[in-house]
């Protein structure tokens, strides 16, 4: 892929559980230049998923009780988290237990 | 008998039960010792060791085993009718605390006692009835070889009205070392406390009663019961609510922490096709709770798909992570018809999952290594799990290896085979991923009962902003210590952990329950010594059954070799090495694990 290709790869945004549930879809794709802020992409989502938003996000942010993690490596909750384009950002339950 | 002292929320006393001498006698329990160990896993592991349970062979006569309820039991607050069973376990030789819901804890505790102690054994296969603290045996011979569902409605028949029971299956009448309690369904199930059971010939435990507790301050327990309820509805609980544990499988198999084709990999391809969001689509679903519970975590699922292309029946199978990852992904299977089979199969011979699940995969690795002949045992055969599962009660052909499970079964094959039995203590790991999920990897490691899931809740570590999955050191120990001292007072109080999000400071609002129920002045404070006091009692216990050091760490796989499909989580001996040290040292304990003499000397005292 060129350079040029990579900068306007999109973000690709994986729901999983409950913000599945919401969301009504498994993933999307949301265009990309060069990065996003976390909270970027979740106004982008709030507006299209009102239901995901009512249940998950709070004041722009992900409510508590989910996480957001980029790439699956760590999970991060803050809203300046940069999302860069072409990575994958995952919506889930902070709750693992089973 | 002993009479009742005049407690709130309390009897005050228990029952203990000689099977060999058939009688049963009210004891009582001294105050200090309820308000230190409070009830559930601490009043039981506390009782365990007063009748010698640490030093005796758990399948021996003398060996007991503790049913133990909670000062919560009986009263209005959700997810409070749970019970304990706490023994040695059959497959560790360390402390087994497991835990079930529903009417046999409220039933049991109206016996008039706070926990039931057998001791003993039947001289014949005997259904154990206990009506009011009065006891008798009657014969099992219809029950005996029965499922344990089948058991409990032999039992409604025959017996009066008002019971509730708690059963075995056929494995534990065989006496298999991962054998479970179970009670309408649902299961005390790891550590094999259904073969402690069917060792003293006990089929099953009939409980009735009308005795009641007083309440601190019932109108206070009342309203605070009724702002739990209201918050339990919320979207702390979603998840269970709608998906059930489940909901687990796809997240995991997505961040390569789903352990697949024993512990070889992260992930499987085709998850989605056995995950609940796919499942509800292809099969009836129904939902349940336990009693006094408003969450109503339970997700049924009909074991004929919608188009009927499979069994058919009205059978309908609980379905949780464990299962899913233990009896598929593990197993190398993603057929969800499988899987639901392979559970109703364990359900019904009351059998843990994980252990099973466990075993079988390492059983079929052994195959591909050439280490066992029995080419039908591959990963991916579904028809391969349900026929092992088959082979391990009767102890059929390799079911003899089996039925020992994967430390035993290793012992015995020799060779490397132990660097890839996925266990610690004993007892199977767990659906997480280790390598993936390191802060779990040192809640396993220390865990008193083995590697488990919910004495240590160290994955809420990794599923953090505060952790790193894939690199844990001692920055993570105050967060590891504080999930399992909550799990500890959970256990103890006994509440449901599914519960836990509601709660602003579990501590605090612990606090305000005991007050409320016991008119004890209870504080945060009192109940985090408390909980630590319990993990003490814990470790003490496995002191006494012959722990040692090197016990606390992980199979020779797991810090040699990543998931292939996950190079990345890599975790090293020294690494896990130097996290446990210092998870002991900020226990209280030395860096190895021992317990100092002033800690000892606490916990005799308290035993006296």
């Amino acid at each position: 892929m060129s350079l040029k290709e990579l900068k306007l790869a999109p973000i690709k945004v994986e729901f999983f559980g409950i913000p599945r549930q919401r969301a009504g879809v498994a993933q999307l794709e949301i265009p990309c230049e060069s990065s996003l802020s976390l909270a970027s992409v979740l106004s982008q989502l709030e507006s299209r998923f009102p239901d995901l938003a009512a249940e998950c996000f709070r004041d722009g942010m992900l409510q508590e009780g989910y996480i957001a993690s980029v790439d699956g490596r760590k999970f991060v909750a803050s809203a300046d988290l940069e999302v860069r384009s072409g990575q994958s950002l995952l919506i889930m339950s902070s709750d693992a237990g089973g | 008998m002993a009479s009742k002292p005049a407690l709130c929320g309390y009897h005050g006393r228990y029952l203990h039960v000689d099977l060999s001498k058939s009688v049963a006698t009210f004891v009582p329990i001294p105050e200090s010792a309820l308000r230190s160990y409070l009830g559930g896993s601490g009043l039981g592991t506390y009782l365990l060791l007063k009748h010698g349970g640490a030093t005796s062979d758990p399948l021996s006569a003398a060996s007991p085993l503790v049913f133990a309820f909670s000062p919560l039991v009986g009263s209005p607050l959700t997810t409070s009718a749970k019970f304990a069973v706490v023994t040695k376990s059959p497959l560790t030789g360390r402390i087994n605390d497991s835990l079930a819901s529903s009417g046999f804890a409220i039933r049991g505790k109206a016996i008039g006692a706070d926990a039931i102690v057998i001791t003993g054994k039947a001289a014949a296969k005997s259904i154990l009835v206990i009506d009011n603290g009065e006891m008798r045996l009657e014969p099992a011979e219809a029950e005996w070889g029965l499922s344990c569902r089948e058991t409990e409605s032999s039992l409604k028949e025959r017996l009066p009205e008002g019971y509730q029971f708690a059963v075995i299956g056929r494995a534990g009448e065989e006496q298999i070392p991962f054998a479970t309690v179970s009670h309408d369904g649902r299961h005390a199930g790891r550590g094999g406390s259904g073969a402690v059971l069917g060792a003293k010939q006990v089929k099953a435990i009939a409980v009735r009663g009308d005795a009641v507790c007083d309440w601190g301050d019932a109108k206070g327990l009342l309203d605070y019961a009724k702002q739990l309820s209201k918050k339990s509805f919320g979207p702390a609980t979603a998840k269970y609510r709608e998906l059930g544990t489940a909901a687990n499988l796809l997240v995991f198999n997505r961040l390569k922490t789903l352990p697949t084709r024993n512990f070889q990999q992260g992930s499987i391809e085709g998850a989605e096709a056995y995950s609940p969001e796919m499942m509800a689509s292809s099969h009836e679903k129904t939902r349940a709770s336990c009693a006094a519970c408003t969450i109503g975590c339970e997700h049924l699922y009909s074991l004929s798909s919608k188009d009927g292309s499979s069994q058919s029946g009205e059978v309908k199978v609980r379905i949780e992570y464990e299962n899913l990852f233990a009896l598929g992904s593990l197993c190398g299977v993603t057929d969800p018809d499988v899987v639901l089979r392979a559970s109703l199969l364990c359900d019904e011979l009351g059998m843990d999952t994980i252990s099973a699940g466990g075993t079988i995969a390492f059983a079929m690795e052994c195959v591909e290594r050439g280490l066992l002949d029995e080419p039908w045992l591959k990963f991916g055969d579904g028809d391969a799990v349900t026929r092992a599962i088959n082979s391990i009660v009767g102890r059929e052909g390799v079911g003899s290896l089996l039925a020992l499970g994967s430390r035993k079964m290793a012992a015995e094959l020799g060779g490397e085979s132990i660097d890839f039995a996925a266990q610690v203590k004993g007892l199977e790991i767990p659906g997480y991923e280790p390598r993936g999920m390191q802060a779990m990897a040192v809640g396993f490691a220390v865990g008193t009962r083995g590697a488990d899931h919910n004495r240590s809740g160290a994955y809420e570590v990794d599923f953090s902003p505060t952790g790193n999955r894939l690199a844990v050191d001692a920055d993570a120990i105050p967060q590891i210590l504080e999930t399992e001292d909550k799990a500890a007072l959970m256990d103890s109080l006994i509440l449901c952990k599914f519960l836990r999000g509601v709660f602003a400071d579990f501590f605090s609002d612990s606090a305000e329950m005991l007050t409320l129920t016991t008119g004890w002045d209870m504080t945060a404070t009192e109940l985090r010594a408390a909980a630590q006091r319990i993990v003490n009692l814990r470790k003490y216990f496995n002191i006494l059954a012959g722990w040692q050091p090197a016990e606390d760490t992980l199979p020779e796989r797991f810090f040699t070799e990543s998931p292939a499909d996950a190079p990345e989580a890599r975790l090293s001996r020294e690494q896990l090495q130097n996290v446990v040290d210092a998870y002991n040292c900020e226990r209280g304990w030395t860096s190895e694990g021992w317990l100092p003499d002033q800690i000892v000397v606490e916990i005799v005292d308290s035993l006296e």
